[in-house]
């Protein structure tokens, strides 16, 4: 059965595999023209705050703010706020700090305001109680560069890559071969689960390969493993919103979270060449 | 690059009297930005890209490559490039079933035409107006509170007897925003009034006017959830209903969902695809 | 001061809402004195002049705002460049799969119809939780509805 239908699955040129028939439990990878097609899966934990802005960003924003603020019409106090209210004495507070800071060419208003505020904080009882608590920007991960946390460099984008038992090429992108009857994104979520464990929670952007890279395995790999000289590897994008990686420790045997620049300091160059296109820079 | 250099030297040479602006201290922070536009450019625009992606409808590259240092390789290799030759094509007549106007064609597609936020309007009509003129102050009032801009107001184009309507009269108010009022008044909307609507529980996913677009219509309570309004809220006569419509880029209205989906507007009954 | 003097240093829109809403005849009623209030509050409000630079303020105004602009015209043409090498990458992609294999072409053409982003991705805030990223999630296990014997 399968001899008739995979011709036609596969469509012209393909060639069959007949090496793996043997072995009746597990489903024969496919192949096509020898090359073995798999799927691969660039996961990325997408930036968990906003980042930084330029000094000349800040430096505008700042001129922007006072040059509205001389054209602008004063707000009506009496209209926004009842006389004699709480509310209305933090605003004439703020208005008083914002009046000095537009004389001061070495303070912004976003700055003066904020002092006023944080001394409004200290005075009322009720924001004491209640305070809640902010994360830092920068993360303890940061601090220890633990390449394992998701925690780390939470303004930019974060990718997986997982380390083969092998000397060479061994960092990549998690990646398994598509079985027959299978499709790519059905392959490339049997992988991750396969390879990094159940624990986190992924969701695929639909089911289009974002970039391919087509490579032949080395001669003693096709000694060892005849039926395919190389493998076609179809890249799938994914977001991880929790979780963390368990790598099974027989395929896969460390991973890592790296940002794009980290990027080269695991993977071989001609890999990092075909993939780097995919990858976002912030 | 000159002209950044010039711009800061100049600041920094300028006469105290003229300085109107200051860097201060650098703290690491993103003072300046906008939260969501940069979420736009940064996380959602590439995923949209990759969802909305066409295969048979990819423009050609402009640029034969778009990496500049293949282009500059290939510029200094010296490759014969054989002329191409494109077959001329043959007009034809597009209809739609039902003798419906027609929608616009849908540009190929490339990097650069992703769907987008174009502008949201946010437009109030107060059908009190027609007997007492004065009613819609409140309306321009609150919506000005709302969305930090003059809105302007609408005058009747057409006179309707059986609501006494004239000609000429002032029945609406109406405000369009843009750029950086426009994902501020978005974030407000998505952070602070949506949540706290009762029993409301996102846009149905039959949304959309068909090219993209899509609609929300608040009743009046809902004006009371908006920070500005929260606190004077006794100031106001009368609260009015009013719609949001945000215009998109978008070609169908699955990609007008799917984008503010993006900046987290509930939709309600909403499939993602199988999640692990 | 009549408020037909001040007509035309008045911007369109105040200019539309006075032709919208005339005094209203005294009656009474706090609805009206809100009305009132709101009125003096639209029309009556001293302006603050729009400073005209001059001479070198000038200069440095509009130095400063063409470098912004400039600024955001270089933003604008880097994410559209790394948009077009990520749209070209995927484009390479699908026509290596269409020449690969029929089937899983096919498959990866299609498109849900009313996908949306799901309520985890959430929009990126100035700063982190306090629990930070939680490392230790569990899938939730999938409730079998039990069947009646």
């Amino acid at each position: 059965m399968i001899a008739r239908t995979l011709p036609r699955m596969l469509g012209k040129g393909a060639h069959l595999s007949r090496s793996f028939a043997t072995s009746i439990q597990a489903r024969a990878p496919l192949v096509s023209s020898n090359y073995r097609i798999a799927s691969g899966i660039v996961l990325s934990r997408t930036p968990q705050i906003t980042r930084d802005s330029t000094p000349f960003e800040k430096a505008y924003f700042d001129y922007s703010e006072k040059l509205e603020r001389q054209s602008a019409i004063p707000l009506p106090a009496d209209f926004y706020f009842k006389k004699g209210s709480l509310a209305e004495r933090r605003w004439k507070e703020d208005e008083a700090a914002r009046m000095k800071a537009m004389a001061d060419p070495k303070l912004s208003l976003s700055e003066a305001v904020k002092e006023t505020q944080v001394k409004q904080e200290d005075a009322d009882v009720t924001t004491q109680m209640n305070k809640f608590e902010t994360g830092s920007r920068l993360s303890e991960a940061d601090k220890k560069n633990d390449i394992k946390s998701l925690n780390r460099a939470l303004q930019r984008t974060l990718y997986l890559i997982v380390k083969k038992p092998r000397d060479q090429h061994a960092w990549q992108f998690p990646q398994g071969a598509v079985e027959e009857g299978e499709y790519l994104h059905d392959a490339a979520e049997r992988e991750l689960e396969e390879e990094c464990g159940k624990n986190m929670d992924v969701w695929f952007v639909g089911r289009q390969p974002v970039g391919h890279y087509a490579y032949k395995f080395p001669e003693d790999h096709v000694a060892k493993y005849p039926g395919a000289t190389g493998a076609k590897v179809f890249f799938m994008k994914a977001h991880v919103f929790a979780g963390q990686c368990n790598p099974d420790n027989k395929e896969v045997v460390d991973f890592a979270w790296v940002t794009k620049d980290e990027l080269p300091n695991y993977v071989s160059p001609e890999y990092f060449n075909a993939v780097k296109d995919m990858l976002s820079d912030l | 690059m000159a002209l950044r250099l010039l711009a800061q030297r100049s600041l920094a040479r300028a006469a105290p009297s003229h300085r109107l602006f200051s860097t201060g201290a650098v703290v690491a922070s993103s003072h300046g930005l906008n939260r969501l536009k940069e979420h736009y450019h940064n996380i959602v625009a590439e995923d949209l890209m990759v969802l909305t992606y066409d295969h048979t409808k990819v423009s050609p590259p402009t640029l034969k490559n778009a990496d500049l240092e293949a282009l500059l390789n290939n510029a200094i290799s010296e490759k014969v490039e054989e002329p191409v030759v494109v077959a001329p094509k043959v007009e034809e007549v597009r209809k739609r079933k039902g003798g419906k106007p027609l929608k616009p064609i849908q540009p190929l597609k490339n990097g650069s035409n992703i769907p987008t936020l174009d502008k949201i309007t946010v437009h109030a009509m107060v059908k009190d107006a027609i007997h007492q003129k004065n009613h819609i102050l409140s309306a321009f009032m609150a919506l000005q509170s709302i969305t930090a801009t003059k809105p302007e107001v609408i005058f009747a184009k057409t006179s309707v007897a059986n609501w006494k309507l004239r000609e000429g009269m002032p029945i609406g108010v109406k405000v369009t925003l843009r750029g950086k009022e426009m994902y501020q008044f978005l974030d407000k909307l998505v952070e602070i009034v949506l949540p706290r609507l009762k029993e409301w529980h996102g846009l149905p996913m039959t949304s959309g006017d068909g090219n993209g677009n899509i609609g929300i219509g608040f009743p009046p309570s809902a004006l009371a959830l908006f920070p500005e309004i929260e606190g004077s809220f006794d100031m106001y006569p009368k609260m009015t209903g009013f719609d949001v419509v945000f215009n998109t880029t978008a070609n169908t209205n699955a990609e007008g969902r799917l984008l503010l989906s993006g900046f987290n507007v509930p939709f309600k009954g909403a499939k993602t695809q199988t999640k692990k | 001061m009549s408020l037909f003097a001040r007509t035309g240093r008045l911007s369109l829109s105040r200019q539309q809402l006075l032709r919208a809403a005339a005094p209203a005849p005294v009656t009474g009623g706090s609805g009206d004195q809100r009305l009132e209030i709101i009125r003096r509050v639209l029309f009556e409000q001293p302006t603050r002049e729009t400073p005209n630079l001059e001479g070198e303020a000038l200069q440095q105004h509009e130095t400063i705002e063409r470098a912004w602009k400039l600024h955001q015209n270089q933003e604008r043409e880097r994410r559209n460049r790394e948009l077009e090498k990520k749209f070209r990458k995927m484009s390479a992609a699908m026509n290596e799969l269409e020449k690969t294999s029929d089937r899983l072409f096919k498959a990866a053409i299609v498109k849900s119809r009313h996908i949306t982003f799901p309520r985890e991705m959430k929009i990126p805030t100035e700063t982190p939780s306090p629990q930070g990223w939680n490392h230790d999630y569990t899938p939730p296990v999938e409730v079998v509805p039990a069947k009646n014997s």
